[in-house]
């Protein structure tokens, strides 16, 4: 097989199972989960809709939300307190993780805290520099916090970030080229055999120089 | 640099790649840091083993087809 049919084929390997795949993203069109948005979490009950979908119906990544990422979320917290009394809220918050650590944040406010036993956060939230990065299947969090800056409540949900035209974001395009770069020189290691130098064959003698100069100088030492 | 330490080489970074790949097109999460890096883990245990043999069937088969000359 020549050079040029091994690259095409580990080419072939690695785009067409990448297309299908993303073509076929199980959840890209999946029905809304309705379902009791309450979770108590320090005498708060809140619920967050996206686009109108309650995030409470992608706690896992099997029922991740589908997202477009070329355009901005609409997001809304709706809080009760419940027992303890009117309450003042400060912030609500949308933290998308990555390796555990915090890839993107967004905050509503703080706004001007006022006491009350219900309420709502409206979020737009618009990925950003992210929107031509990545893709793929994230977990944010979703927080409310009280004027003391604690947090009184937050639920985890997924959601499936597409990319412009399934595939244009700069990350798995960047990991396609490596991925493809590797498994071309996989496919070459074979010559590595040749070349590598056998174990008890001695070192290759110094190049001899025929030049003045280095005589010279070899002569002073 | 042999053919296997060189199907290594490639094949501990093309776990890593595959891995980060695999959540880039949504089959899994890397949200969690435990389970990511558990991923990752895998990925270069499993690359390296896998393209380590490749790289020495490879070899192993290029010099069956050249054999080296002998002076």
């Amino acid at each position: 097989m020549g050079r040029g049919a091994t690259a095409f084929l580990v080419v072939m390997l690695v785009l067409l199972p990448s297309a299908s795949f993303a073509a076929s993203r199980p959840g890209a069109s999946a029905p809304a989960v309705n379902c009791s948005n309450a979770q108590a979490s320090g005498g708060i009950v809140a619920s967050v809709t996206w686009n109108g979908q309650n995030i409470c119906s992608a706690s896992g990544a099997s029922s991740a939300l589908s997202v477009d990422f070329t355009k901005s979320a609409h997001v809304v917290y709706t809080w009760n307190s419940t027992g303890n009394g009117p309450v003042a809220l400060t912030d609500a918050r949308l933290a998308m993780n990555y390796f555990g650590f915090a890839l993107a944040t967004r905050d509503v406010g703080p706004v001007s805290p006022s006491v009350a036993t219900n309420g709502s956060f409206v979020m737009d939230w618009d990925p950003g520099a992210l929107t031509y990065v990545l893709e793929g299947l994230y977990g944010l969090t979703a927080t409310v916090f009280a004027s003391n800056g604690s947090s009184v409540w937050s639920e985890s949900f997924f959601v499936k970030a597409t990319a412009p035209y399934t595939i244009l974001a700069a990350l798995p395009i960047l990991l396609i080229v490596i991925a493809v770069f590797e498994l071309y020189a996989v496919a070459r290691s074979g010559r590595q055999s040749a070349i590598a130098p056998k174990k008890g064959t001695p070192p290759p003698p110094p190049p001899t120089s025929d030049s003045g100069a280095d005589s010279a100088s070899e002569g002073t030492r | 640099m042999s053919a296997t330490t060189h199907g290594v080489g490639a094949g501990v970074v093309l776990g890593i790649v595959f891995v980060l790949l695999g959540q880039q097109l949504s089959y899994y999460s890397l949200s969690d840091l435990v389970s990511a890096v558990l991923y990752l883990v895998v990925g270069i245990v499993v690359g390296g083993v896998v393209f380590g043999a490749i790289g020495m069937a490879l070899g192993r088969r290029y010099l069956a087809k050249h054999p080296p000359s002998t002076p």
